[in-house]
């Protein structure tokens, strides 16, 4: 099956006062349709300009794209154009982190929804003139309810204020899937909300995207989250591709030795976390080569000179680094 | 309630803190029930959590027990003295023995201060110790928390924001607490820097001698750091007991909720069978009887009449009139 999202070798960077902050480093990414793939790494990795980077949202005076492509479902998203156009919340929806900023204060859900359907969603309903504002209701009312939101006529006359932040985030996944999308990108969706919410929200959001077969990427620095609603997941540090393998093996077999080192960093009972030490470095003056060197242990000069190259294994699990962890972990993490 | 010999370094009593509903004209429509009938006791040297989704009343709790609110009924002692009760005013010397780390305990610091003068001013305010002396205990102090001496020449805005978190600590701790009640301590960090974070708490309990209340939605971070844990629903204590305890075995109907929501990596994905549905009420208009059973599936009729009390066994206790069946 060809891939719905082609990332490959995308180098961006922002240019500031003190000069490029190389934010996103040759990245690779592929998404296969029907394929929920979690984006995985710490804040500053770079992983909400990827996805601002595939919606074409990135501020266009201050970005540089120094080489790559990003392809969705064949069209190139980086030369912008009509195409691209067409395709962003059409084929291509966005579920954002804070819904309450998404919203706009002044309107009632109701109207926002429908303005989003008169612009981009398919018409279903057969209206005398245009498209039929009943039939819209209808199918926006039908959208509420299959994102589980009790008495969805009235969510409608109600203003963003009036919901609580998961009824938002319901409101934000039904309109991400009205325009009836081929991929959703949430980016952090489920960070503001409580852990009893967040397991409605992720299981809501996986068995719509499954049932409808909507690709979904996820990005999150939340790896509980990632285990539960991903089926491959995808590590970045410092803008760099770090390793992506299937959910079991990047749990139970991690290469990377950031992969490893993050995972070692999860609180558990009976075992202190260890923590990376040293800290992100800045975009600005990112080390040569391999970017996590200077916090690796097992860095040796070569890690200096030259970037590894993100190499796939027999088994779909790809790595990028010349000293990768091989024999299976003592105390994996499955 | 404590069942070793040590007397308990805080006790909590039936505390309330209502907080009033204004309506039109500033007229009093309603009140918010933040926190109800909490009674708990903190022993020395242990770390308690107190658990709980957004709006359980967790940091009202905290916050009441460090006088920033004052409460509506009950009363806090330490140390056997009173120090919270209804119209009570706070003496100052309590407020060296008893403090409070926010959510980014560096975001407290002056930009326009060094580090050694917002260091040097708790000692000010609340000792008369000569200058060559509090230098002497911010020294020791910042060495401590694993900071150079020579950064107390530097402004916060020069040291990095886990530097200024370590800062914001040895402020704390230059008063020479013995209870720190930490709110969210680790709430917005990276699971790395988490690590390191929760190390270094560990690390000043153990040199300092103190005992920490643990305020955190975390389940995870709470699991792997606290002795005893209390969990929190609408203002009131569901359950309280030793963190082991009561994560292999929550009594709770809400507690299994609550434990059941948080993914465990390695196990079944817990979303495909989670059964809690909806959202906790508004606590200006709480249910009457047990607060949890508009979403618990266990309640009966008798849920609604009677609202349970803490019901103690074994140091494990639970506020719902039916676990004893449920757990058979």
């Amino acid at each position: 099956m060809s891939n719905l999202l082609d990332i490959q070798a995308l180098s961006l960077g922002f240019r500031t006062e003190k000069g490029i902050a190389k934010v996103l480093d040759r990245i690779d990414i592929s998404v296969k349709p029907g394929e929920i793939v979690g984006l995985v790494g710490e804040s500053g990795c770079g992983k909400s300009t990827l996805a601002r980077a595939i919606l074409g949202t990135l501020p266009e005076g201050q970005t540089e794209i120094n080489s790559g492509h990003i392809r969705l479902d064949g069209v190139d998203m980086l030369s912008g154009g009509k195409a691209a156009e067409h395709l962003r919340g059409r084929v291509v929806t966005f579920v954002p982190q804070d819904p309450f900023a998404s919203f706009n204060p002044l309107f009632r859900i109701g109207t926002q929804i429908q303005d989003l359907m008169r612009f981009k969603a398919p018409r279903d309903g057969a209206g005398s003139f245009g498209r039929s504002r009943k039939a819209d209701e209808a199918s926006a009312i039908a959208m509420l309810d299959a994102v589980q939101l009790p008495q969805p006529k009235a969510i409608l006359a109600k203003y963003p204020h009036q919901l609580s932040g998961g009824q938002r985030q319901r409101v934000m996944i039904a309109m991400a899937l009205l325009p009836q999308p081929r991929m959703i990108i949430a980016d952090e969706p489920t960070t503001a909300l409580d852990v009893t919410v967040q397991a409605q929200i992720l299981g809501l959001l996986r068995r719509l995207a499954v049932e409808r077969g909507v690709s979904v990427l996820f990005t999150t620095h939340d790896l509980g989250a990632a285990w539960e609603i991903c089926d491959r997941i995808v590590v970045m540090y410092a803008g760099q591709t770090a390793e992506i393998a299937p959910r079991e093996q990047f749990f139970g077999d991690p290469r990377h030795p950031y992969t490893r080192m993050l995972l070692d960093s999860l609180p558990s009972p009976g075992r202190d976390p260890v923590g990376i030490p040293g800290g992100v470095p800045s975009p600005l003056k990112a080390p040569d080569g391999c970017r996590f060197n200077p916090r690796c242990p097992r860095a040796t000069d070569i890690c200096h000179e030259s970037r590894p190259a993100l190499t796939t294994g027999s088994d779909g699990h790809a790595v990028a680094c010349h000293h990768p962890w091989l024999a299976k972990a003592e105390g994996a993490h499955v | 309630m404590s069942d070793s010999d040590n007397p308990a370094i805080l006790e909590v009593d039936n505390l309330a803190r209502h907080f009033p509903v204004r309506g039109f004209l500033n007229r009093q429509v309603g009140s918010l029930r933040a926190l109800d009938n909490v009674s708990f006791a903190v022993e020395p040297g242990e770390i308690l959590g107190i658990v709980g989704e957004s709006g359980c009343g967790k940091s009202t709790l905290g916050k009441t027990l460090m006088g920033i609110h004052e409460p509506s009924e009950g009363e806090v002692r330490m140390l056997g003295e009173r120090i919270a009760s209804p119209g009570q005013k706070r003496a100052a010397r309590i407020r060296a023995r008893l403090q409070y780390v926010y959510q980014d305990p560096g975001a407290s610091l002056d930009p326009r201060w060094t580090l050694r003068r917002s260091l040097h001013e708790p000692l000010i305010i609340h000792t008369d110790w000569p200058k060559e002396k509090r230098e002497e205990k911010v020294r020791e102090i910042v060495k401590a928390v694993g900071l150079p001496v020579e950064h107390l020449d530097l402004y916060p805005h020069e040291i990095s924001g886990g530097q200024q978190r370590r800062v914001g600590l040895a402020r704390i701790l230059v008063l020479g607490p013995e209870l720190v009640i930490f709110d969210e301590p680790t709430s917005g960090l990276d699971v790395s820097v988490q690590a390191t974070v929760l190390r270094l708490f560990r690390d000043l309990k153990s040199e300092f001698d103190l005992t920490y209340l643990f305020i955190s939605h975390d389940l995870a971070v709470v699991q792997s750091i606290c002795d005893r844990v209390i969990v929190m629903y609408l203002g009131r204590i569901v359950e309280i007991g030793r963190t082991a305890e009561v994560f292999a075995a929550p009594r709770h109907p809400y507690t299994q909720a609550l434990l059941s929501a948080a993914p465990v990596i390695g196990g079944p994905r817990v979303t495909e069978n989670f059964s809690l549905q909806g959202e906790p009420p508004d606590p200006s208009n709480v249910p009457s009887g047990c607060r949890f059973r508009t979403r618990c599936q266990y309640a009966t009729s008798e849920c609604a009449d009677i609202d349970p009390e803490l019901d103690d066994e074994d140091g494990h206790g639970v506020a719902c009139l039916r676990w004893r069946e449920l757990s058979v």
